[in-house]
C-alpha cells in the first residue's frame, strides 16, 4: 500500500528531529517509510524536495549540513531551534487567549490563532477555563485581511513588497514597490505604512485596495528597521488632516455628524472648519432641505451641483 | 503542494504533546479540542502510532493506547515529540493583536490576565513576533469614554450618556444600565439597557460626546439576549455605485455584488431606517443610486428636487 503523505511527513521529522549527526539523503531514503517505494533515484529526489519546502513552510527548521569541501553531508532539526519554549499559562490567562483568537474571522488568519492556541495548550497542563471577562470581540472578514501574514514576514526580515494599488485617489492600478515598516488597524481597516521606492516618500497603504497578491521582491535587511512609534506616528500624520477653511451652515434640524465637527454644535449657523471639501459637501447634501451654506459661496454651488446629479442620476428633471 | 497533508500534519505535531500533558482525556473531548470529528480523531492517532524513529521497532515507534467507542486515550511513549512545533509569525502575531485588540476595549475585568498573557506569548513566540512589535492598533474610543466606562462597568454603576446615534440623526442624552462592551469592525459598542426606550440598546463609544457614571447601580434585566450583530433583516434595496463610489463596499454590509472594475458595479443592501438611506444616498453626488425599489427612487428624487429650489 503506498504510503500516506501526512504519515512520510511525520516520520521524516521524527528522523531528523534531535538527531545527533545529520542524516544523509541515503540514510533518509532507507529510514523514512514511503521513499522506499520510489522506484527511481529521481523520484525519491524530487518527493524529497518537496517534502523538506513543505515542511520548511510550515516552519519546521531542518538546517542543511554541509561538509568541508562544500558537498550536502546531510540534514537535521535541532530540538531547540524546533520546540516552543515551556511557558506555563494559567486557566485564566488561556480563557483570555481564547478570546483575542475571536478577534479573527478571515479563514487562515482564524486558523492561525486557533493553530497558536492549541500549540500553548500542549505546552501547558492548565485548561481553559471559560470566564467572562464583560467584553469581547468579533469580526467579519475584512477585504485584504488575507494578505497580512505575507507582510509580518516581509516586515520582519525587512524585504522590500510589490503589489498593485489603486488608491482612493487613483485613477488607474499601479504597480507599488514599498519598504513595509509596519501594518495599523485603523476603524476596524488594515493599512500598510511604508516607504514608496517610486514616488521616494513614506506612504499609507489601505489593504482592502490592493489588488492581487503581495509578493516579497527583494533580499531579506534591504532597509533600516523602523519603530513601533515610528509607525503610528506615520499612520496618525496621514490620516490627520488640518483645516484649510471655514464654512457657516443653518441647519434646521439633524446633521449630527456636522453638528460634532462645529465649534459648538449648538450654535446657529453653525461654524465648521474643514480640510475635506467634499466630505463636507456630502454631510451638507445628505440633510437636503435641512441645511443651507451660508458662505463661503464656492462651497454653496458644491453643495448646488452634487444635489443636481443625486435629482439626474435619479432619472428626475429639475 | 498538497495543503491538506501540512495542515493534518500541524494537528498532529501539536496532538502527541497536548496529549502527553492530558493523561486519560477522551476522544470525543481531543476531537472538540483539535476541531475535527472523533472519527477523524481516531484515524488521526492510528497514524501517529504507526510512526516513529528510524528503525520503526517497537521501542522506536509512538506508543499511545486509546480504545473505540470514546475510550480514554494515554500517551505511553511520545518520542521526540514531547514539544509542539515553535509558534509561526502568522500565528503569535494573529494572537497578540488580538490581545492588544482586547486590552483596548474599556471595561475588561480581567486587564491584569491580558497583560500577563501577552508577556508569556512574546516569551513563547520569541523571534516570531518581531513584526508584532511594529502592528499598530489605533482605537477609536475616546479615552475619556473609555475611564468613564472601565468604572461604571467594574463598579456596576447606571451612565448617563450623551449619545450622537447615526440613524436617528439626532443627539440625546439618556440614563442606561450597561452590560457589556463588544468589539466588531473596529469599533467598540455598549450593550445595555435603556431607561428612555425601556429596551436593550447598543450605543457605538465613538458616538459618545460624553459619558458619567452615576451614584445608583446599574439594574440589567436577567433576561436579556446577547447582543444582536449586523442586522440580516429590513427593506432590500438594489443599488449601483460608481467607481468613485466604490469605498461603499468596504463600509456597508452589502450582498449579490456585481463588480464591473473600473465602472463600479450593483449590490444589494438592506436597510432598517428609510429615511437613512434616502439622507445617505443625497449626500453621494449622483454615484449611488437606488435602483430598486422604484418608489424609494422618486423619494431620493423629489428629496433632491426639494433641497435645489429653495436654496
Amino acid at each position: 500500500m503506498r504510503t500516506d503523505r501526512t504519515e512520510r511527513l511525520l516520520n521524516l521529522v521524527l528522523c531528523l528531529l534531535g538527531a545527533r549527526i545529520p542524516v544523509s539523503r541515503a540514510a533518509i531514503r532507507e529510514a523514512v517509510p514511503g521513499y522506499g517505494d520510489s522506484a527511481s533515484s529521481e523520484a525519491f529526489e524530487r518527493m524529497f524536495e518537496r517534502d523538506k519546502d513543505e515542511l520548511r513552510t510550515m516552519g519546521v527548521p531542518i538546517d542543511t549540513v554541509l561538509s568541508c569541501d562544500g558537498d550536502v553531508e546531510g540534514y537535521r532539526i535541532r530540538s531547540d531551534e524546533y520546540s516552543m519554549p515551556a511557558v506555563a499559562f494559567t486557566s485564566a490567562e488561556l480563557a483570555v487567549l481564547g478570546l483575542a483568537a475571536q478577534a479573527w474571522s478571515d479563514a487562515a488568519l482564524g486558523s492561525a490563532a486557533q493553530g497558536a492556541l492549541r500549540k500553548i495548550e500542549a505546552v501547558t497542563g492548565a485548561r481553559s477555563e471559560s470566564l467572562d471577562i464583560g467584553v469581547s470581540l468579533t469580526a467579519r472578514p475584512g477585504a485584504g485581511d488575507h494578505l497580512l501574514p505575507t507582510l509580518w514576514e516581509a516586515i520582519r526580515v525587512r524585504r522590500v513588497v510589490g503589489f498593485a494599488y489603486r488608491g482612493l485617489r487613483d485613477t488607474a492600478t499601479g504597480e507599488r514597490i514599498v519598504e513595509p515598516w509596519g501594518t495599523a488597524r485603523v476603524r476596524g481597516a488594515w493599512y500598510l505604512a511604508g516607504h514608496d521606492r517610486d514616488r521616494a516618500d513614506t506612504r499609507v497603504f489601505r489593504l482592502s485596495r490592493v489588488q492581487g497578491t503581495i509578493t516579497a521582491s527583494s533580499p531579506p535587511g534591504e532597509f533600516d528597521r523602523v519603530t513601533a512609534r515610528d509607525v503610528r506616528g506615520v499612520i496618525e500624520r496621514l490620516a490627520d488632516d488640518d483645516p484649510i477653511a471655514v464654512a457657516r451652515v443653518e441647519v434646521t434640524s439633524g446633521g449630527v455628524r456636522l453638528r460634532l465637527r462645529a465649534d459648538d454644535p449648538a450654535d446657529s449657523p453653525l461654524v465648521v472648519r474643514y480640510s475635506d471639501e467634499s466630505q463636507l459637501v456630502s454631510d451638507i447634501a445628505e440633510l437636503g432641505t435641512s441645511a443651507r451654506v451660508i458662505d463661503p459661496v464656492e462651497l454653496r454651488g458644491q453643495v448646488q451641483q452634487s444635489l443636481a446629479a443625486v435629482l439626474q442620476a435619479h432619472g428626475g428633471a429639475r | 503542494m498538497s495543503a491538506p497533508a501540512a495542515e493534518r500534519l500541524s494537528r498532529l505535531l501539536a496532538l502527541v504533546p497536548w496529549l502527553s500533558q492530558r493523561s486519560g482525556v477522551s476522544i470525543s473531548e481531543a476531537a472538540r479540542h483539535f476541531g475535527v470529528t472523533p472519527g477523524e480523531l481516531e484515524r488521526d492517532l492510528w497514524l501517529v502510532v504507526c510512526c516513529g524513529l528510524p528503525g520503526h521497532g517497537p521501542d522506536q515507534l509512538i506508543d499511545i493506547q486509546f480504545w473505540d467507542d470514546d475510550g480514554i486515550i494515554d500517551v505511553i511513549d511520545p518520542q521526540t515529540l514531547e514539544r509542539p512545533l515553535r509558534l509561526s509569525i502568522a500565528e503569535a502575531t494573529a494572537l497578540a493583536v488580538g490581545l492588544r485588540m482586547l486590552a483596548q476595549v474599556p471595561g475588561s475585568h480581567e486587564r491584569g490576565a491580558i497583560a500577563s498573557a501577552t508577556a508569556k506569548l512574546e516569551e513563547a513566540a520569541g523571534a516570531a513576533l518581531d513584526a508584532g512589535q511594529s502592528v499598530v492598533v489605533v482605537q477609536t474610543t475616546p479615552d475619556a469614554v473609555r475611564s468613564v466606562l472601565d468604572d461604571a462597568l467594574a463598579r456596576r454603576r447606571a451612565l448617563h450618556l450623551v449619545y450622537a446615534g447615526a440613524t436617528r440623526d439626532a443627539i440625546t442624552d439618556r440614563v442606561v444600565d450597561p452590560r457589556a462592551v463588544v468589539h466588531q469592525d473596529g469599533f467598540d459598542y455598549l450593550d445595555a439597557w435603556c431607561r428612555v426606550a425601556g429596551a436593550q440598546r447598543t450605543f457605538r463609544l465613538d458616538r459618545v460626546v460624553s459619558a458619567r457614571a452615576l451614584d445608583e447601580p446599574a439594574v440589567v434585566p436577567d433576561d436579556l439576549a446577547p447582543l444582536a450583530t449586523a442586522p440580516t433583516s429590513g427593506l432590500p434595496v438594489r443599488l449601483a455605485f460608481t467607481e468613485s463610489a466604490a469605498w461603499i463596499l468596504d463600509a456597508l454590509d452589502l450582498v449579490d455584488v456585481v463588480r464591473d472594475l473600473g465602472h463600479g458595479g450593483r449590490a444589494t443592501l438592506r436597510v432598517a431606517d428609510r429615511a437613512w438611506i434616502v439622507r445617505f444616498v443625497l449626500g453621494q453626488g449622483g454615484n449611488l443610486v437606488v435602483e430598486q425599489p422604484e418608489d424609494l427612487r422618486q423619494e431620493v428624487a423629489a428629496s433632491a428636487r426639494a433641497a435645489l429650489s429653495r436654496s
